[in-house]
This record gives structure tokens, sequence and C-alpha cells, in this order.
């Protein structure tokens, strides 16, 4: 196990700079996951960590030394592809047991080694099977214990449940988790799926375009997020969004461009009349007859455990999300209010938070 | 009505493979006839099989210049070293277009790729030429060499579609594990690359036992393959179908077998990529 | 790197395409004495030679009529071959190996089986094209430059319509079924279908059917010289055969060469059509 550091990290393809000064800290034995839409340079940055694409500018620090030149199979690293990449014309032991039979470790020790992996897995009907005789779980599971076997420093994960269907998915996360709980080896772990990020990482490391947002525990990035792009990204059903301005007098007031009037507790550090966005996350909104504005029902989506409702509120489509049941029909009104402290400011013209 | 035009189907498929394989049917026959009634007009179909046919062809009991038996002995030499050579040569090539960016690659594939066009009625006359001159003719590298790169092109695209086939993936999580470029190869590309190799084999071998024109230009009797010895069988004494036939048989059995049993993979080489 | 692992197939590419051609550059323009010392230059004397004979632009003819028709023929029964094999009934795997058959012959074998087939007197073709009472006279196949050019068609037919047919069936069963599915709903009759969802879907295995034979047929030789041997007269010959002849029966190399070239050019540019063809229609070329 180690850390991992990188510093001032640049990708070039040609003239375009995909991956643009990253630096970061993994401490020994953190799970840290790598989040952000397509394109962003999430799996670039895990390529370069192993040693897959070559780094333009800055460093990759894995335990004590400097990686840049080291070949992948010196990095002492294990990696978890997307698509398995499990070595098609060998068996589950085999493909397990390839790198160390490489390095022509002690026959008995390899043996050892794969029975422990499989055991943790569950593979062990499956050692003499081939690839394509097993499926997409089982075949992940064998990736999983490819990268176990060899004890590695890092493991490397790149988008791997990515393949697997919804219920799959969510047995493996957990898996995946315990796993790490179990063997405390240092993960990096690439996903585009902001839930699996949330419920796995030590620390969320959330990317957009080549550039770190925002790095931090999952609670602190879903209650603190540091601008829009993160709010709106962390998180399902996503925050809400209204646009418009702040007037800074005595009582501190947020108000929506349809005119409606929301009373700022805490207040920023605004000019009057500064554009704004005012973010709220549908578990925020409450039902307030009283000092909630009237919002017009559009559709509502019952999902037993709690209650989606899409309703026309301060002039444009917002998603509220209650614990209790709403018997009101599409088209009736309700009213809607935002609790009080639950409101994420962001200056519209940076992004940036403001409180 | 949907069985009976199931049945027209059938039989119209059936007879026309029945025409098909008349030809071929016709040499099996021949050849188990005894000579004295195979160019009997009307056939005789009633008569006891004989491999005497067979028999005089491999044992040189015939009119024919040449022991046959010895004309396909240098067939199957020349095949086996031109396909080797041409697999030596080829499969780094293909490794090469198929993963390696190098400059004037583009290229350089289409390039090789359009060498096929190259008849070898023209090349002959030079090679001839120059194989007199160096006293090379009737020796079998003077067809090895040219049978090896006669299949070249082919062999070459088809190995690189097979590699390109294997997911870059597999290669990448090799790397990881700690393989070597060498380790790469060996492990890895060249087991998966085997169904590949199979069917560029077996194309490159095609080529050169079916191979006539250099042949006939460049050997005498040293190297004299079988393809020219059949020929030999129809001269100015009139035709033996008896021979002909058994030496037609043996001459085309292997390749017959082997086109027969690998034709999906033989397809698959030369359609990969196919579809946009 | 990839030099060096391209460097072994390119130096033997070059060696029987770029050699050879300079060699025919050399002799194009001398007459070449193989046997004494009497060579000398002749300037464009074996092009003017070559390029004036009626009997060479005749056989230029031949050759484009011989790849035209042979595989225009191969196209459409191949084609039908390969429609028929891809229905789906107990004994396809059995009937496409058998069908395969013919391409497993040597070319030599078969132009040498249907030479005696279609000998006049002794020949079972005409003999049963007789007793069936088709024809009253054995037909001249060999003598008659229509049965020749039939003849020459028909070997070449047999010999390479399974390998069209095997190219297109491989296209015909790895072709997904929804789009048909969907034909199917939206009223579709077989005709339809044909014509507007499977041929299009067909089109790149047509395509490397189509180039793959073409340049092959460009480079017969051996089942035509075996067959009919070029003849009656030089009714069958393919600029091939005349190769053959001028420059290893004439010993006139000169004249051989010329012809050499202008036949390399002609078949560069017929190639870099080809090559456009198949970039447009397949992704082969692509990297």
């Amino acid at each position: 196990m180690a850390k991992v550091e990188f510093r001032n990290l640049q990708k070039a393809y040609g003239d375009v700079l995909v991956i643009q000064g990253v630096s970061l800290d993994i401490a020994d034995g953190e799970f840290v996951t790598l989040v952000g839409p397509s394109g962003c340079g999430k799996s670039t940055l895990l390529r370069m960590l192993a040693g897959l694409e070559p780094i333009t500018g800055g460093t990759i620090q894995i335990g004590d030394r400097i990686v840049n030149e080291v070949a992948p199979k010196e990095r002492d690293i294990a990696m978890v592809f997307q698509n398995y990449a499990l070595y098609p014309h060998m068996n589950v032991r085999d493909n397990m047991s390839f790198a160390l039979r490489l390095k022509r470790a002690d026959k008995a020790d390899i043996d050892k080694r794969v029975q422990r992996a499989a055991e943790i897995l569950g593979l062990e009907p499956l050692l003499d099977r081939l690839p394509r005789q097993l499926s997409g779980g089982q075949r992940q599971r064998v990736a999983m214990g490819r990268a176990i076997v060899r004890d590695p420093q890092v493991f490397l994960f790149d988008e791997p449940l990515s393949n697997l269907d919804a219920k799959l998915r969510v047995q493996m996360r957990a898996e995946i988790k315990e796993l790490h709980q179990r063997l405390t080896t240092t993960t990096v772990y690439v996903t585009h799926d902001q839930i699996e990020a949330m419920t796995m990482a030590d620390k969320i490391v959330v990317m957009r375009s080549g550039v770190v947002e925002q790095v931090g525990p999952p609670l602190e990035l879903y209650d603190k997020p540091a601008n829009l792009f993160v709010a709106g990204f962390i998180g399902s059903p996503a925050m809400n969004f209204l646009k418009g301005k702040i007037e800074a007098n005595a009582t501190a007031t947020f108000v929506t461009e349809s005119g409606v009037r929301v009373p700022l507790h805490d207040a920023p550090v605004a000019s009057d009349g500064m554009l704004a966005v005012l973010g709220i996350r549908p578990e925020h909104f409450v039902l307030d007859a009283a000092r909630g504005a009237p919002a017009e029902i559009i559709v509502v989506e019952p999902t037993g455990a709690e209650t989606q409702v899409n309703a026309r509120f301060a002039g444009q489509q917002v998603t509220a999300v209650f614990r209790e049941r709403i018997d009101s029909k599409p088209g009736s009104m309700i009213p809607l209010a935002l609790a009080p402290h639950m409101a994420h400011l962001f200056n519209a013209e940076t992004g940036k938070a403001m409180n | 009505m949907r069985t009976l035009s199931t049945l027209l189907f059938r039989i119209a498929l059936w007879g026309s493979l029945l025409l098909i394989l008349a030809p071929v049917g016709w040499v099996m026959l021949t050849s188990i006839k005894p000579t004295q009634i195979s160019q009997a007009l009307p056939p005789v179909w009633n008569f006891t099989p004989t491999l005497q046919n067979y028999f005089d062809v491999l044992g040189g009991n015939t009119y024919t210049s040449q022991h046959f038996g010895t004309l396909l002995l240098h067939s199957i030499v020349v095949t086996v070293a031109s396909t080797a050579l041409g697999l030596l040569v080829g499969i780094p090539a293909a490794y090469a277009l198929a993963r390696i960016k190098f400059p004037g690659k583009k290229g350089t594939a289409t390039w090789i790729l359009s060498t096929i066009m190259f008849p070898p009625a023209v090349s002959v006359v030079p090679i001839f030429i120059v194989a007199s001159k160096l006293h090379l003719t009737d020796t079998f590298p003077v067809l090895i060499v040219p049978y090896a790169v006669f299949g070249l092109p082919l062999v070459i695209w088809m190995l690189r579609s097979y590699i390109k086939q294997i997911p870059f993936e597999i290669e990448e999580a090799a790397m990881v594990d700690g393989a070597s470029q060498m380790d790469l190869l060996r492990y890895i590309v060249f087991p998966l690359l085997m169904p590949g190799i199979v069917a560029a084999s077996l194309l490159s071998a095609m080529l050169a036992w079916n191979e006539f024109l250099f042949a006939l230009t460049l050997t005498r009797s040293a190297a004299k393959t079988a393809s020219v010895g059949i020929s030999e069988f129809t001269n100015m004494y009139g035709t033996q179908w008896g021979s002909l036939t058994a030496a037609a048989t043996v001459t085309v059995a292997p390749i017959l077998v082997a086109t027969m049993i690998l034709r999906r993979r033989l397809v698959e080489g030369l359609t990969f990529g196919a579809v946009k | 790197m990839g030099w060096g692992l391209m460097s072994p197939a390119m130096i033997l590419l070059l060696l029987m395409t770029v050699v050879p051609t300079l060699y025919l550059f050399y002799y194009a323009f001398r007459h070449e004495d193989l046997l004494g010392p009497n060579s000398y230059w002749v300037g464009f004397g074996n092009f003017t030679r070559v390029l004036s004979d009626p009997n060479i632009w005749s056989d230029s003819l031949s050759t484009l009529q011989f790849v035209v028709l042979a595989v225009a023929v191969e196209l459409l029964l191949g084609l039908l071959l390969a429609l028929m094999l891809s229905r789906k009934i107990a004994e396809t795997n059995l009937l496409t190996a058998l069908f395969i058959l013919p391409l497993g012959v040597a070319p030599v074998v078969s132009a040498l089986v249907f030479r005696v087939l279609l000998d006049p007197a002794y020949g079972w073709v005409d003999y049963y094209l007789q007793t069936w009472g088709l024809i009253d006279q054995p037909i001249d196949w060999f003598g008659q430059p229509v049965f020749a050019w039939i003849a020459v068609i028909a070997l070449d037919v047999w010999q390479w319509t399974p390998f069209v047919a095997l190219i297109l069936l491989a296209g015909l069963q790895g072709m997904p079924g929804e789009p048909k599915e969907a034909a199917l709903l939206d009223g579709a009759n077989s005709l339809q279908m044909f014509w507007h969802i499977i041929l299009p879907f067909l089109k790149p295995f047509i395509a490397i059917a189509l180039v793959f034979r073409i340049i092959e047929a460009f480079k017969t030789f051996g089942s035509v010289f075996v067959l009919t041997g070029g003849g009656p007269g030089t009714s069958t010959s393919l600029i091939n055969l005349d190769l053959y002849r001028i420059a290893l029966q004439n010993f006139d190399v000169g004249a051989a060469a010329a012809l050499g070239i202008c036949f390399l050019i002609v078949l560069s540019v017929i190639m870099s059509r080809l090559l456009s063809i198949l970039g447009r229609n397949t992704d082969i070329l692509e990297d």
C-alpha cells in the first residue's frame, strides 16, 4: 500500500490540452473516486497513473518514487478494466495467476494466493472455466481476482460496473466496498455514476474538462458544493437551480426572475442587484401553506419510499422529493417553500458558491 | 403450400449441386475404373473398382516424363517452405500495421494490398532471365520466394484484421500484469492469433500448391511441381484418363479437404472490417 | 520499430515487384539477344511494334471481355447461391461444404478435366448432349471461338462462383435480424425486402467479392492456357497468354517487356479504382 501524489499533471494530445494541471493527494489506504462527465479526463488520469498513457507534464508519485518514466509492469499496480480484459484463451485460474507466472514465482505460493482470492470473491467453482463461459458479474469478479492476487500498492478501477445491469451493479458496489475494507489497499476508482462515487469513496474528486472542480469526502461535496457544476453533478435527483438576483438590503433576499422572494438567512457577501443562482435540493422543499408559494404539479412519481414531484415553481420546473405521500393530482396547486438554511447561493457569472 | 415450395427449393438446390459436382464425380469415378474402359463411350457403369491407376501414378508407371510421386514431393516442399516463409515475414508486418504507429503507415499498407494486382505473367519474364543468369532455375528457392510473395499481401491483410480483433485492452492488462513485449507476443498475441494463422496458412498453401505459370517456366525436372506434372498427362500421345484422374485426385485431395473444413476461417479473414 | 518489423516483408515485396519492373523498363527499350551478343537499344521500337499489332488489341479486348463476363456471371450466380444457402433448412451446413468443392480444385486440374470432358470425340458432355437429343452433332468446343469462349467462361464460373457465394453468405449470415423484422411489420414483400434491406447491407461484401475477383480474373493464366491454349487461333487469347508466348516461345523479350509495362500501367489505374471502391464501401482500409 502506498500514497499517490499528482503534481501539476498535464496531458496533451497534439495541441489539445486534455488534462490541465491536476494536483491531488491520495493517502495510503484511501478509496478515492474520480467522477465527471464523459470527456472530463478521469480515465486519462487513471491511465497515466497506470503508465498506459505518456505524461506530458507534471509528476506522478507512487509511494516514495516518481513513476513518470516507469513502465506499467514496474509500478506495482493492478487494474480492473471496464470490459474486464480477461485473457480469453486462459481459464479463470490461469487468468488470475498470469502475473505471478510471468515473474516465475514459486508454484505453491501462486496456488495459495489464487485460492485465497478465489475464496474472497466466491470464484472457487469457476476456476477451470473459460471467460466466455462466465456471466458479466462473474467476469467482473475474475478481473478483480486477477488484481487481488498481485497484492499491489494501488488498485485502479476503470468504470468496472458500467457493463452490468442495475441490480448487479448495486450488489457489486457493496462487494467492492467490503473488499476495500478488508484489504485496505489504496484504491483509485473512476466512474461517471455519481451514486457509485458517493456510496464507495472516502474522497471524491469531481472533474470537468481536464480540471479538478472539487475534492472532498462525499458528504462534504454534497452539503457544501464549491460551484454550480459540482452542485448539479452530485446528488440525484439533481439540485434545482433558480435564477435571479440578490437584494442586499437590511434583510438579504433572493428574488427569482418571476418575482418570488426568498429570504436569505445567512447574508452573503454581495452587492445589491447582483445576479445569482439559488440552489435547492429536492428534499429541501417543504409544504408550507403559510410561507410557501403556489406551485402547479406537473407529474407525481411515487417510488414507495418517497414521492417525487415535478412542479412549476417560480417560473420554472423544479423537482421536489417528499417522504410523505402526496395525494394531489397533476394540475393542482401545492404550496412550496424552501427549508431554512438549506439554500445554496452561487455567483451567476463565476458559478462559485457564495455561502 | 409452404412445404411444397420448400420441397421445390430443395430439389433445385440439390439439383444444382449435382450438376456442379459432376466434374468432380467424374474424376473420382474414372480414377477407379480400369484403364481399358475409362474412355469408353457409352460410359461403362458396371465395373469392379480398382486402385491400379493410383498405383501407376504413384509408382511412376505412366507415360509421363517423370515419376508423379516425386512431383508431389516437390510440391509439398515448395508449399510448406513458402507458407512458412510467408508467415515468418508476414506476422511481424501484420502486427506492425495493426498496432504500431509509424510514419507512412497508411500508404505502405495500401501499397502492400495493391501488389496483388501484379500479374505473374509480367514478373515471370524478368525473373526467368535473372534466374537463368544466376543458374537458379529448376531449384526450390526460385519457386519458394515468389510463392511466399504471392500470398504475402493477403496473408498480411488477413493477419492484420485478426490482430485488430484482439481488444487492445487485453494487451494493456497483460502489460499491467507485468508482461514485456516478448511476453505479450508469446503468451497473448500468438495464442489468440492461432485461428488467423491457420486461415492465412491455408490461403498461402493453396496459392503455392495450385500455382502453374512460375512452375512451368522456372522448373524443368529437379523442382517440377505436381501442377505442371498433371498438365503433362495430356500430350500428343493422347490422354491417359485413368492416370490423369488418379493424379488429379491425389493432387487435389489435401487442399479440397482443408478448404471444406476451414471455409469459414478463409472467408472470415477476407471479410473482416467489411461492415462500415 | 514499426519499420523494423515491416522490413523483411517489404524487402520481399519490393524484390518481386519493383525489381522486375526495373528490368522490364530496361528490356523494353532494347532488342535483347538472350543467347548471343547482339543486344542493342531500340528506343520506343518495341512499344510501337506491340501497340500497332492488331492481335494485341483484340487480345486486350478479349481480356476485358473475359473479366467482365466471368465476374458478372459469378456475382449473379454467387448471390443466388448465397441466398439459397442462407435459408434455414437442415442440410445447409453440409450443402455449403459441398458447394465449396470447386474452390479447392486447382485451376489447372479443373481446366484439364473440362478439356477432357468437352472433347468432341471422347468427352462425356457432347456424348450426353447427343444422347439426350439436345444436339445433333458434337459441339466442337475448341474449334469454334463462340464455344471456346463459353467453355472458358464456364470454367471460370464453375471455379470461382463458390468463392463469391462464400463471401456473400458470410454477409447474409452476419446480418442483424431487426431491420428485416421491422420491414416485415411495415408490410414489405420478399422482393422489396431484398432490394431495400438485404442488398444495401451486402454492399461491403459485394465490394470485397467484386474487387478480389476482378484482380484474380486479370491474372488468369493456367486455366485458359490448359483449356484452350488461347485458341482456336487467338480467339481466347488473354494478354497473359500473349506475354508468355512472346517472351518464352518467341524469345522476343523486348516486346514482352513493352507489353508488360503497358499492361501494368492499365492495371495500376484499374487497381486504384478498385481500392477506392473498397475504401468507400468497407472499413477494410481504415486504420
